[in-house]
C-alpha cells in the first residue's frame, strides 16, 4: 500500500487508534521474542556474540538428557493418545447426531482439566497413598501398586490424560472425509471391515493422523505446569529446565535459557509446519 | 451390526470413566474427613470448603486473580474490537499481519514467552518484572488468539461490511455506525470469547509462576503451594476452580446459542475451543 | 425359474412404506431398467438387492439362492454408484484390481484380467492415474470395470450417468449396452430418465410408489402404456379424459376412461386437403397455439375446443411452416388411441 503523506495525515486518527494494540503487541510479543533471539547468541555476561549457548544446550549432558526426555515423553504420550483417540473418535461418529454433539461437549470440558489440578488428581489416585495404589495393594496386584507416579512412566500416563481429549476433538472431523459409499463399494467387492480400513480408510485419513500427531507433540513439548506440579525439578524435562534457568536466583542463566527456548520453539515450528503440509495434502487428495 | 453398536457404546463409556475419574477422585477428597490409607474416605464433610473460603490467603489470591484477569481481558477486548473494526474497514491490507500476530501466541508455550519477557523487563527503563503489570501485559498477549477469533467470527456472522454500508447509506458516520450498530450486534459473540479468555487466564500457571511467582500470588500459585501442605484444602481449590470454569463455559455456551439464533454451526465446521494449558 | 426373483419385498423408513410388496423377475443376461420418478423406491430396491439396506419383508432369490439376509460381500452382487465411489488413494489399476485382491489372487493373475477390463471400458493408458485426475465419464468407466472384473451374478447400476453431461451420457449409454452384450452380464439399471431407459434396456420395469406399474419391452411400454401414470411418465403422451375426446369427435364411446395418444402419430393437414379415407381415423379441427423446436423434432401445440394436443413432426422442412393461429386439421388413427387402466 503506497503510503503518501496525505494518506497518513488523512488517516491519522485511525492509525492513532491502532496504537494501543501495536504497543501491546510490540512490547509483549515482538520485543521479548527478539530479545530472546539476541540473547541466545550472547555469552553469559552478555558481553560478546557466541554460539556457545547452543553448543552447551546440545552438548552438555544435563541439557541433552532434558531434551531427550521431553522428546521421549512427548512422542510416546502423543502416540498412545492418538491411537486411543482414533478408535474413540470413530466410535463417536457412529452415534446418533444429537448424541455426538453432547459427547463432544463433555470431551471439550475435560480437555480443560490439565496443569496443576491434573497433577494433583493423579497424586490422589496413584500417588504413594493414592486410592488406586491402595486398592491394587488390597487386591494383590503388586505390579500396579508398585507403579511410580513420579517417574517418566507416570509423566507419560498423566500426559496421555490431557492429550486424549485434544486428539479426539482434532480427529473427529477427519472421519467425515471418508465417504460411506467407499465402504459400501469395498464390501460389495468382497472386503471385510478390517480390509476396508487397511486398504482405503487408513490411507485416506493418514495425513490427518500425522497432522494431529504433530499438534499433540507440540502440545506435550510445551507443557510445563503439569510436569512442574508432579515432579518439580526431580525429573529432567526441557520446559521445566528452561523455567529453572530463568527463575533460579543462584543458577540463573538467561542466555542459555534463551538458546534452549529457541530450540524448543524450532521443534514446535517443525511440528506446526508438518501439520499444515498434511492438511493441505488431505484437501488436495479429496477434492 | 447391533453387537458393534454395543462395543462402540462401551468404549465411549470407558473413555468417559477414564476422563472423569480424576475429577471424581478430587471431589471425593474435597469432601472427605480423613483419607490417608484407605480406599474410600472415612467420612464426608463440607468443612474443607468452609475453611477455604475463610482462608485470608486464599481470598487474597482470588482477588488478585480476578483483578489481573479482568484487567487483561477488559483491556484486550476493548483494544481488539476497535482495532479489528478499523483494520477490516480501512486497512484491509494489514489484515494478514494482524492475524499473524494475533495467532502467534497460540503456538508459543508459556515457557518460551516467559524467557523473553523476563529478559526485556527485568532491567532497563521498564523494569516491571515481578509486578502485576508485567503479568497483565503477558496475559493480554496470551488471550489474543481467542479474542481475535471470537471477534472476527462475530463480525463475520453479522456480515460487518454490509452492516456498516447499510448504516452509512442511512446517514451514519463510520464511528457512529460502530457504536450504534456494530457494537450491540457483535457484543454477545465478543462476550463469549471474553468468558473463554477469562477461563484460560484463570488456569494459567507457567507465566504467572515464572514472571511474578511469589510476588503476586494468584489462585494457581496458591494451589501449588498448598498442594504440598494440605491435600484436602487443595482439592477444594481445584473443585471450586472447576465449578467456576464450568459456569463460565455454560454461560458462554448459552450466549453463543442465542447469538446464532439457535443455529449452531454444523458439527463439522465448528471449531471447538482448543484448550491452552501449557 | 428366473435368475433373479424379487418376491413381495417390503421396506419401511421411519414408518413410511417405500417398497410395497414389490415383485419382479429378471432373466440371466438381461439388461433391465427400473424406471420411475424420484422417491418411487427404485434406488431403495437396488440397495436391498445389494444388501446395503435390510428388507422388512419378502424374499430375494439370486441364481437359486436365497440371499435375503446375506451380508453384501456374500451375495455375488456388484454395484456402480452415482458418485463413482472410487478409492481416492489408489490408481485406476489398483481400483480395478481391488476385488481380485480381496479374493486372494496374486499379481500376474490379476494383471491379465485388469488389462482386459481396461481395454473393455476404453481406458488404455490411464492405469497409473488417480481418480482426481480423471473426468467424470472416465471415473465412471473405472467404477464399471472395478465392479465387472469380479464377475458378479448381477450388476446393479444406481443412476450411474446422472452426474455427467448430456453428450457423455449418450456415449456411455451406448458403450454400456455394448459391454453388456459382449459380456452377457445380467444388469439392473436404475434411472428416472425415460429416454435413457428406452435406449438401453432389454426390458423396463416402471416403478411407482413402491410397486411395479408396468413391465415389458421398451417398445411395448412405449406404445401400450397400461395406466395414466405410465403414459404421463414415459414419452410425451397426450393424456385426455374420455369425455373431452368425445366432445372432439362426436362419438360417445370413451365415457369414464382415460386415453393416451402419442404425439408423433397425429398427422397435421392444412384444412381439408388430405384426401385419406375417413374410416380409419378421426379428423379434428383446431388452431396452433404453440411451436417448440426440439432439435430434430418440431412440436406443435394445437387447441381444439377446450383440449390441448401436442403433435410432433420431423424437422425436415416439409411441415415446418405453420405459425400461431393457423387453422389445422388433426388426423388421428383410431387404433392409436389407447385406453388406459387407471
Amino acid at each position: 500500500m503506497r503510503v503518501t503523506w496525505e494518506h497518513i495525515r488523512g488517516n491519522l486518527w485511525l492509525l492513532a487508534s491502532l496504537l494501543p494494540l501495536a504497543v501491546m503487541i510490540f512490547g509483549f510479543e515482538l520485543l521479548p521474542i527478539m530479545g530472546m533471539l539476541i540473547d541466545s547468541f550472547r555469552t553469559d555476561d552478555g558481553a560478546a556474540w557466541t554460539l556457545g549457548q547452543y553448543i552447551t544446550a546440545l552438548k552438555n549432558p544435563y541439557y541433552l538428557v532434558a531434551i531427550k526426555n521431553s522428546l521421549l515423553i512427548s512422542l510416546l504420550s502423543s502416540f498412545i493418545a492418538i491411537v486411543a483417540a482414533a478408535f474413540v473418535a470413530y466410535f463417536i461418529t457412529r452415534l446418533k447426531p444429537k448424541y455426538q454433539e453432547a459427547v463432544l461437549t463433555y470431551v471439550n470440558l475435560t480437555a480443560n482439566f490439565a496443569g496443576i489440578p491434573l497433577a494433583f488428581a493423579y497424586i490422589i489416585m496413584l500417588g504413594n497413598s493414592g486410592l488406586f495404589t491402595i486398592l491394587f495393594q488390597r487386591w494383590g496386584l503388586d505390579i500396579f501398586s508398585e507403579f511410580n507416579l513420579y517417574s517418566w512412566s507416570g509423566l507419560v500416563l498423566v500426559y496421555v490424560y490431557f492429550q486424549l481429549p485434544l486428539a479426539i476433538l482434532l480427529l473427529y472431523p477427519i472421519y467425515f472425509e471418508i465417504k460411506e459409499q467407499w465402504r459400501e463399494a469395498a464390501h460389495l467387492l468382497g472386503a471385510s471391515d478390517m480390509q476396508f480400513w487397511l486398504q482405503v480408510g487408513l490411507p485416506v485419513i493418514m495425513p490427518g493422523l500425522i497432522g494431529t500427531f504433530s499438534i499433540l507433540f507440540a502440545n506435550a513439548m510445551g507443557a510445563y505446569a503439569t510436569a512442574y506440579a508432579l515432579v518439580g525439578s526431580n525429573y529432567n524435562l526441557l520446559s521445566v529446565r528452561i523455567g529453572a534457568l530463568i527463575s533460579g536466583d543462584v543458577y540463573a542463566r538467561p542466555h542459555l535459557a534463551s538458546a534452549l527456548a529457541i530450540l524448543l520453539a524450532l521443534s514446535l515450528i517443525a511440528a506446526m509446519l508438518t501439520n499444515e503440509y498434511m492438511m493441505r495434502r488431505i484437501r488436495r487428495d479429496l477434492k | 451390526m447391533k453387537e458393534k453398536k454395543a462395543l462402540h457404546r462401551i468404549a465411549i463409556a470407558l473413555m468417559f470413566l477414564y476422563l472423569f475419574m480424576p475429577l471424581i477422585a478430587t471431589f471425593l477428597y474435597s469432601i472427605a474427613t480423613d483419607w490417608y490409607d484407605t480406599v474410600l474416605p472415612k467420612g464426608l464433610t463440607l468443612s474443607w470448603y468452609v475453611k477455604l473460603f475463610k482462608d485470608v490467603r486464599f481470598v487474597a489470591a482470588l482477588g488478585r486473580t480476578l483483578f489481573a484477569c479482568s484487567v487483561a481481558v477488559g483491556l484486550n477486548i476493548a483494544v481488539m474490537v476497535v482495532s479489528i473494526f478499523i483494520v477490516s474497514l480501512y486497512f484491509p491490507k494489514l489484515e494478514r499481519y494482524l492475524q499473524a500476530f494475533a495467532m502467534l501466541p497460540y503456538a508459543i508455550p508459556g515457557v518460551i514467552g516467559a524467557v523473553g519477557l523476563i529478559k526485556v523487563y527485568s532491567s532497563g527503563p521498564f523494569a516491571i518484572s515481578g509486578t502485576v503489570w508485567l503479568l497483565i501485559g503477558a496475559y493480554f498477549v496470551v488471550i489474543l488468539p481467542y479474542t481475535y477469533q471470537g471477534t472476527k467470527n462475530s463480525m463475520r456472522t453479522v456480515d460487518l461490511p454490509q452492516l456498516v454500508s447499510a448504516a452509512e447509506l442511512l446517514g451514519a458516520s463510520k464511528p457512529k455506525a460502530f457504536f450504534k450498530v456494530v457494537l450491540p450486534n457483535i457484543l454477545p459473540g465478543v462476550m463469549v470469547s471474553a468468558l473463554l479468555s477469562f477461563s484460560v487466564l484463570f488456569g494459567e500457571f507457567v507465566l504467572t509462576n515464572l514472571l511474578v511467582g511469589g510476588y503476586y500470588e494468584t489462585v494457581q500459585i496458591y494451589l501449588m503451594r498448598r498442594m504440598r501442605e494440605s491435600g484436602h484444602l487443595s482439592s477444594t481449590v481445584v473443585i471450586s476452580y472447576y465449578l467456576f470454569v464450568f459456569c463460565l463455559s455454560w454461560i458462554a455456551l448459552k450466549l453463543g446459542q442465542n447469538f446464532k439464533n439457535g443455529n449452531l454451526d454444523s458439527l463439522r465446521g465448528k471449531k471447538y475451543e482448543l484448550p491452552h494449558y501449557r | 425359474m428366473s435368475y433373479l426373483i424379487i418376491d413381495k419385498v417390503t421396506k419401511k423408513f421411519d414408518g413410511t412404506v417405500v417398497l410395497n410388496e414389490i415383485s419382479l423377475a429378471i432373466e440371466k443376461g438381461e439388461l433391465v431398467t427400473l424406471l420411475g420418478p424420484s422417491g418411487c423406491g427404485k434406488s431403495t430396491l437396488l440397495r436391498c438387492i445389494a444388501g446395503l439396506n435390510e428388507v422388512d419383508g419378502g424374499r430375494i432369490l439370486l441364481n437359486d439362492r436365497d440371499i435375503t439376509y446375506l451380508a453384501p460381500r456374500k451375495r455375488g452382487v456388484g454395484m456402480v454408484f452415482q458418485s463413482y465411489a472410487l478409492f481416492p488413494n489408489m490408481t485406476v489399476y489398483e481400483n480395478i484390481a481391488f476385488g481380485l485382491k480381496m479374493q486372494g489372487l496374486k499379481g500376474d493373475r490379476i494383471a491379465a484380467r485388469v488389462r482386459e477390463m481396461i481395454d473393455l471400458v476404453g481406458l488404455a493408458g490411464k492405469e497409473e492415474s488417480y481418480p482426481r485426475e480423471l473426468s467424470g465419464g472416465q471415473q465412471q468407466r473405472v467404477a464399471l470395470a472395478r465392479s465387472m472384473i469380479v464377475e458378479p451374478d448381477v450388476l446393479l447400476l444406481d443412476e450411474p450417468f446422472n452426474a455427467l453431461d448430456a453428450k457423455i451420457r449418450k456415449t456411455l449409454q451406448m458403450e454400456l449396452k455394448n459391454i453388456q452384450k459382449k459380456s452377457g452380464m445380467t444388469m439392473i439399471f436404475v434411472t428416472h430418465d425415460q429416454e435413457e431407459a428406452l435406449t438401453i434396456s432389454d426390458r423396463i420395469f416402471v416403478i411407482n410408489e413402491g410397486r411395479v406399474a408396468q413391465s415389458g419391452k421398451p417398445l411395448e411400454i412405449y406404445s401400450q402404456p397400461a395406466s395414466e401414470f405410465v403414459a404421463r411418465f414415459i414419452g410425451n403422451f397426450n393424456v385426455l379424459k374420455g369425455e373431452e375426446f368425445e366432445q372432439l369427435v362426436g362419438e360417445s364411446i370413451f365415457s369414464g376412461k382415460s386415453l393416451a395418444i402419442r404425439p408423433e402419430i397425429i398427422k397435421l393437414s392444412l384444412n381439408g386437403d388430405n384426401g385419406k379415407g375417413h374410416n380409419g381415423s378421426w379428423r379434428i379441427k383446431g388452431e396452433v397455439v404453440g411451436v417448440f423446436l426440439k432439435g430434430n423434432i418440431l412440436r406443435y401445440r394445437v387447441r381444439s375446443k377446450d383440449c390441448i394436443l401436442d403433435v410432433d413432426v420431423l424437422n425436415n422442412s416439409l411441415d415446418c411452416n405453420l405459425n400461431y393461429d393457423t387453422s389445422v386439421e388433426l388426423v388421428i388413427p383410431k387404433d392409436e388411441v389407447k385406453v388406459l387402466n387407471l
